[in-house]
């Protein structure tokens, strides 16, 4: 077991100033400290995590992207393809703005399905999201949605 | 590659074919024996679908003049009507030209109030002849609003050349750059 030590201590050995290791245990990011009475106990080897979910993001289209992600992420595990469409996609997020998702290939799951996953991995962002099956739309719709299309990953 | 004003010309060109169709079948119809009962209810709640379809396109081009050539989105609860005001007006921050002209405009307005209709009544509570009705001004009003999209796109300045973004003329607010004529 790594040897405990205080938060001046730990700020030293990491080369980050005190308030900095005071501002990282209150976001809880140095997994292993503990409080112990007023002061804090750091294990000398805990890692800092960068994020646990990250800094919140301060922007629309910040909070888009990460709904962007944890759907795709969402419906990817479920074998579902899809691109962001819509203001994301083009870059035009307004404060209203709602997350398109243009639905490429759902083997074996129904509109209501996708749109549920999709809910689901989009709630903690606060988001709503419209699911479009790219096969209902009419052809010229279509290719013009694809042009504007992106992956999550890449925005 | 982003979706220009020329993939909206395409959407408005498969919408004519689509509104050929319904013309054509509209007079075929016409000539024959005319269903009662339940295959008449269903014959008109789906014309009135398609109606409302054909309405939801033309708006999604008018969206698209609003969201990517303005780029200043129409929007609140009247944003239906507001959205056609806008494209019979020419824009004066981006400088394009008005797309729709007044009469084409009124349809439109008539085509938005008839889709309300369609989506928030029982499809055996149509009126017919105002189904009827709406039909020839839906046929009317995408071949105006075919030509006047082509007349549009033909006043958007052409794409600009390899240089020309090469130069990095980063995306602006102006309707040039965001339109990428055909």
């Amino acid at each position: 077991m790594s040897p405990l030590l205080a938060s001046a201590a730990f700020a030293r050995a990491r080369g980050v100033s005190p308030q900095r290791v005071r501002q990282l245990l209150a976001a809880g990011r140095i997994p292993g400290a503990l409080r112990v009475g007023g002061r804090w106990v750091i294990p000398a080897d805990a890692p800092v995590r960068r994020t646990p979910g990250g800094r919140p993001p301060r922007t629309r289209a910040g909070v888009l992207r990460r709904a962007a992600r944890a759907c795709d992420e969402a419906l990817r595990s479920a074998g579902v393809a899809a691109r962001v469409v819509g203001s994301l996609a083009y870059g035009d997020v307004r404060p209203a703005s709602d997350l398109d998702l243009l639905v490429l290939a759902h083997p074996g799951r129904s509109w209501a399905q996708v749109q549920s996953l999709a809910d689901d991995a989009a709630r903690p962002y606060g988001v709503p999201v419209d699911v479009i099956f790219a096969e209902t739309l009419p052809s010229a719709v279509r290719r013009a949605m694809l042009k504007d299309a992106r992956h999550a990953g890449d925005l | 590659m982003p979706a220009t004003f020329k993939d909206q010309l395409a959407i408005v060109a498969e919408l004519q074919a689509e509104v050929r169709r319904m013309e054509e079948g509209e007079r075929r119809h016409q000539a024959a024996s005319a269903p009662d009962g339940y295959e008449r209810e269903l014959r008109l709640a789906g014309l009135a679908q398609r109606i409302a379809q054909a309405y939801t396109i033309m708006e999604g081009v008018m969206s698209f003049v609003a969201r990517r050539i303005d780029r200043t989105p129409v929007t609140g609860e009247d944003w239906h009507r507001r959205l056609i005001e806008r494209c019979t007006q020419a824009h004066a921050d981006s400088g394009r030209p008005a797309l729709l002209s007044a009469p084409l405009a009124r349809d439109l307005m008539e085509l938005s109030q008839f889709r309300h209709v369609v989506r928030n009544i029982y499809p055996t509570r149509l009126d017919e002849a105002r189904l009827r009705e709406n039909v020839a001004r839906l046929i009317r009003a995408a071949q105006a609003f075919a030509a006047q999209c082509a007349e549009f796109a033909a006043s958007l300045p052409r794409t600009p050349s390899p240089r020309a973004r090469a130069a990095g003329t980063r995306r602006s607010r102006s309707w040039r750059a965001a339109a990428r004529a055909p």
